[in-house]
């Protein structure tokens, strides 16, 4: 088995055991939901959440409110290319920075909503 | 709803209840949305049983369409599935089989319209196949209009309703100065879209159909192409703006300028300059002639009986009333079918002097004409917020009236 399908293997998987799953591309972000997610996932209660990205968190962090999967930048490239290939399914998400298509971070940009709020809109 | 997709609905729904003992069962439909009320239109004179319109929004409960109960998605769940039928002809139908498939439901989820051609909640083999080959299409589609238009950067529409361009393009030319684009066009689907661009000015406009539309999109998302936009607030699937009205009023003005475009909350939206005169501008009574717009796409009708009223106000007032219609509409009763491009409907209204109309997108190109306007909202809640239409399309400068079910019409 190559190591797309296998990938592929794992996201049905991950996608029949969590109600939501959040892929961070973007670093950057995911270390400003770290910041917020205490807070945020409060209101999240008996919602099972997947959160991946590239970074390697650290021994008080692995104590979050969610599921952490630490995946290699190629695993995460190749997610990427399949969100932007369809929509398989509604309850994964991705959060990059993009040039292609209004961006939920125009709104704390712009001073419509706070950091705390973009999270919260994330997760309703 | 528009008439390509309400033959659809209709041809499918005709396919299904032709099934032996369908007609016997009761119908669930998921998704209050006015396509949703025009499906339980069809549904109760064909005297089927429509048992509730089910819903994820917890501000609609209490509430009713044609006696109708809305209700959670769960209710399913205590019913037999072998006695009920659920139908969808909303955009999410995927994620609602999702849901209910999620909750435990066993029975199926019928889709009667295909709206959303980038949806297939599936991680087959066969799936994926299918959608590189969609995106392969679409690859072909973005270099043939890279070809067509040389060297301009491309916007790409993803849906065909007229308020959501005027908006789009009442803050373009700024994110086209922040960005520094030079020359552009602009991808819409159907005409009536492309004359909204026309009133901005002279910017190359390509007409597209919702399925090539569609794949162009989506493979410009694959290619993360940087000569390409999206200018829309919640399409394709990657764009999720709609999700801060979760937390937040967004008015969807303030949603174009600020999500789409990242552009300060204080900018000033372009106004359109490029409109023409109506050429049968004599058949309207200057200063006592009301035009009336009772049609809208994608907005829930008012009740007949509501227009009967108005036109009975306008008429015992001396007005001559005029109905607004495209192609198929008919006039309202006792008024004159007028059918003025888009670029020419404010002269219309300007030379009447009065206008009355659903709230839909051709307020919007109406919104810096000349007159006495009246925009009428139906009473129902923006998508699955809590938000209602009135607090999301609000016009300055207009009467901005919503209509619940006590309804009358007593302006003065």
């Amino acid at each position: 088995m190559n190591k797309l399908n296998e990938l592929i293997l794992r996201l049905e998987k991950n996608l029949k055991q969590y109600d939501k799953i959040l892929l961070f591309v973007a670093v950057d972000k995911f270390h400003l939901f770290l910041k917020h997610c205490v807070s945020v996932l409060n209101g999240n209660r008996g919602k099972s959440i997947l959160v991946i990205s590239s970074v390697s968190l650290d021994k008080d962090e692995r104590k979050l409110p969610f599921a952490y999967n630490q995946m290699s930048v190629q695993e995460i490239t190749q997610l990427k290319k399949l969100y932007f290939m369809y929509e398989f399914s509604g309850r994964f998400q991705m959060i990059d920075k993009n040039d292609g298509f209004g961006d939920l971070s125009n709104y704390v940009d712009t001073n419509l909503l706070s950091d705390e709020e973009l999270f919260l809109t994330i997760f309703h | 709803m528009d008439q390509l997709h309400y033959n659809e609905m209709l041809s499918n729904l005709t396919l299904l209840t032709q099934t032996a003992g369908i007609r016997e069962k009761r119908f669930y439909l998921f998704g209050h949305c006015n396509a949703t009320e025009a499906l339980a239109d069809i549904l109760l004179d064909q005297k089927c049983t429509v048992s509730g319109i089910l819903d994820n929004n917890p501000a609609k409960y209490d509430t009713r369409y044609r006696g109708i109960p809305v209700k959670e998605p769960e209710t399913v769940l205590s019913e037999r599935t072998e006695d009920i039928l659920i139908c969808t002809v909303a955009r999410a139908y995927a994620a609602m089989a999702d849901q209910l498939k999620r909750l435990g439901y066993e029975g199926g989820l019928y889709k009667l319209v295909d709206y959303n051609s980038y949806a297939e909640y599936s991680l087959s083999e066969e799936t994926r196949l299918r959608m590189s080959v969609r995106v392969e299409r679409g690859m072909e589609l973005l270099e043939s209009l890279s070809g067509k238009y040389p060297g301009c950067f491309r916007f790409l529409c993803p849906f065909s309703a007229l308020g959501d361009i005027y908006y789009m393009m009442s803050y373009l030319p700024y994110f086209m100065n922040k960005r520094g684009i030079k020359k552009c066009v602009i991808g819409v689907i159907g005409a009536a879209c492309a004359q909204t661009v026309g009133l901005f000015g002279g910017y190359p406009v390509e007409v597209f159909s919702q399925k090539d539309m569609d794949e162009t999109i989506q493979a410009a998302l694959y290619t993360q192409d940087r000569h390409t936009f999206i200018p829309h607030q919640d399409r394709p699937y990657v764009v999720n703006l709609h999700r801060a009205l979760y937390v937040k009023r967004i008015p969807l003005e303030k949603i174009y300028c600020c999500g789409v475009f990242g552009l300060p909350a204080d900018t000033r939206p372009v106004s359109p300059v490029w409109f023409q005169a109506y050429p049968e501008l004599e058949r309207i009574r200057p200063g006592k002639s009301v035009i009336l717009a009772p049609y809208a796409k994608s907005v829930t009708a008012l009740c007949p009986e509501i227009w009967k009223r108005i036109t009975e106000y306008y008429l015992e007032k001396g007005y001559t009333c005029f109905t607004n219609v495209a192609c198929g509409e008919l006039p309202l009763p006792d008024t004159q079918p007028v059918s003025p491009r888009i670029a020419e409907v404010r002269s219309v209204v300007e030379r009447a002097g009065t206008f009355v109309g659903l709230r839909s997108g051709l307020c919007d190109v109406l919104r810096t004409a000349c007159g006495k306007k009246t925009a009428l909202y139906p009473d129902y809640y923006y998508s699955d917020t809590r938000w209602k239409a009135v607090d999301m399309y609000r016009l300055e400068d207009w009467d901005n009236i919503v209509v619940k079910d006590d309804f009358t019409w007593e302006k003065k």
